[in-house]
């Protein structure tokens, strides 16, 4: 088993190498020109004074990241509540699929990021409307691509399935479903990221927390360190939600490889 | 799927769904209307429709000079991000040694919600087109480099290893066999770009605010002057649109082969 993990570690390094060399690389050189040219550290700051920032305002990024956090949470949480049995739903009728697919196509290319200063004046400029975007931007791809997993079902597989007798049910929890299931979670994982960018978009339109409008104040006040702080918190939480939906997908679809 | 009809069948099922779809606004609209009306819900909230249309057409000088400023930094945006995708994308294709050094930070990019760069622009480079058109394309850039990566690099193996046998050399494989081969991809890239371009340019105007449908929104918000705000959010919309309806319809002329399956 150790020796397993060792290979796997090495192959790891084989092949994002390097990546990780380029990578320090421009930080290295990012800090050395910085420093190097005396630049303005407010307006570019280096790497290390960016890590600083992050140590010292950590009480204040807390504060504000869990509003964030807990908002893209809902906000997703609400599109694939609704947005899988929607999808469902507008697979399984002839008619809501002739009458709703359309439209559902129409408004998924629309740039609902312009809805927020609407929402700001409908919701306030509180936790309500920044939900309600994240969930708005969230929403499309998790009922177009349930709409896709289910249509896309070989129907052999129907007729193998009603060959051996199986109930609407069993159809739906042991075909219908599962062989959806990739497709479904192709969705999640691009909303999951497009929920983030709902709730930062409102907070910075709008906002009176949250880090969307903790990037606004800093940057206004020209501190492009602690700016750039929050910008890697925001990447990292992104990162992080990616991540999760993905390790869930490896637990719960593991016959796709 | 009746296959014999081909184009005639397509040309069918578009009008349908084309109808579908405004039948679908249409009645949107008419219970939009109806709502405010019989709920008596004041124009400072929700204006009914009617109203809305007034207040675009009362502001219709600026309104069209505003979107056609918008849709100048759209389509600047969507350039500039679409030939330096491109070309970045046949640079990584071919050199293998760089595509293991970037490649996993351009995938990492897809998780950053880079829109949240606006206020960080401007303040690098002032409130203005410029800081705009950057926001656009740093959000549309990385869409098409990973799609039209995937398309290179996607080229099914038989056809390569058969024109390598006919002697082609690496520029001509390029040439005549990945870039064809990944036109589909391509395409693909091109329109994911041209709708976020459209959002990176329109929050660009929400907060670096001069100039531009955003601008016009943000100020009628400000002037409680909610039938423009509309009016301009719906201009948007339709602006949004129209982009992605047309290049649909270059995508199925340039990728002809590929939509008749």
């Amino acid at each position: 088993m150790i020796g397993r993990t060792h290979f796997q570690l090495t192959g790891w390094i084989a092949s994002n190498g390097p990546a990780l060399i380029f990578g320090f690389a421009l930080i290295a050189i990012w800090e050395a020109v910085t420093r190097g040219l005396a630049l303005r550290p407010n307006i570019f700051p280096p790497p290390s004074l960016i890590i600083w920032s992050l140590y010292v305002r950590a009480d204040l990024l807390m504060a504000h990241a869990w509003l964030t956090f807990s908002q893209t949470v809902v906000g997703f949480g609400l599109s694939v509540l609704i947005g899988v049995p929607l999808g469902w739903a507008i697979s399984k009728s002839r008619i809501l699929f002739a009458a709703v697919y359309p439209v559902v196509v129409v408004l998924q290319v629309l740039p609902k990021e312009a809805l927020a200063p609407l929402l700001v004046l409908w919701f306030g400029a509180g936790t309500l409307s920044r939900t309600i975007l994240a969930f708005l931007i969230a929403f499309f791809p998790v009922v177009i691509n349930s709409i896709l997993g289910v249509r896309s079902l070989d129907p052999n597989m129907r007729h193998y399935a009603a060959s051996l007798v199986c109930g609407r049910w069993q159809l739906f929890t042991k075909v219908e479903f599962p062989s959806a299931l990739g497709s479904i979670f192709a969705g999640l994982k691009i909303s999951v990221t497009l929920s983030v960018i709902g709730v930062v978009v409102a907070e910075i339109v709008a906002g009176r927390s949250g880090l969307g409008y903790l990037l606004l104040f800093a940057s206004s006040r020209l501190d492009m360190a602690f700016s750039l702080a929050i910008l890697a918190v925001l990447a990292a939480w992104g990162g992080a939600l990616f991540a999760a939906i993905a390790l869930v997908e490896r637990r719960v679809v593991f016959w796709r490889g | 799927m009746v296959r014999s009809l081909g184009p005639l069948h397509n040309i069918f099922r578009v009008r349908q769904e084309a109808l579908i779809s405004a039948a679908v606004f249409l009645a949107i609209g008419v219970v939009w209307h109806l709502t405010v009306t019989i709920l008596r819900i004041p124009a400072l909230l929700l204006p009914g429709p009617i109203t809305v249309l007034q207040a675009a057409v009362a502001n219709a000088d600026t309104l069209l000079e505003a979107t056609a400023y918008t849709f100048l930094e759209i389509l600047l945006a969507i350039n500039i991000a679409a030939t330096t995708g491109f070309v970045t994308a046949i640079l990584i294709a071919s050199l293998p040694a760089l595509r293991r050094m970037v490649f996993p930070y351009i995938i990492l990019t897809q998780v950053v919600p880079k829109v949240a760069l606006a206020p960080i622009l401007i303040a690098w480079f002032g409130i203005g087109m410029q800081s705009r058109l950057v926001l656009a394309f740093l959000i549309a850039y990385f869409p098409m480099v990973i799609n039209t990566l995937a398309g290179i690099l996607g080229t099914p193996e038989p056809s390569l290893r058969y024109t390598r046998s006919l002697g082609a050399s690496e520029l001509q494989l390029l040439l005549k066999v990945r870039l064809p081969a990944a036109l589909p991809a391509i395409m693909a890239g091109v329109k994911i770009t041209a709708g976020v371009a459209v959002i990176g340019i329109i929050v660009g105007e929400f907060v670096a605010s001069d100039q531009g449908l955003g601008h016009i929104i943000i100020e009628s918000l400000a002037a409680l002057d909610t039938p423009l705000t509309i009016a301009a959010t719906l201009v948007v919309g339709c602006l949004g649109l129209l982009l992605l309806a047309v290049l649909e319809l270059v995508d199925n002329r340039i990728v002809y082969w590929h939509h008749g399956q």
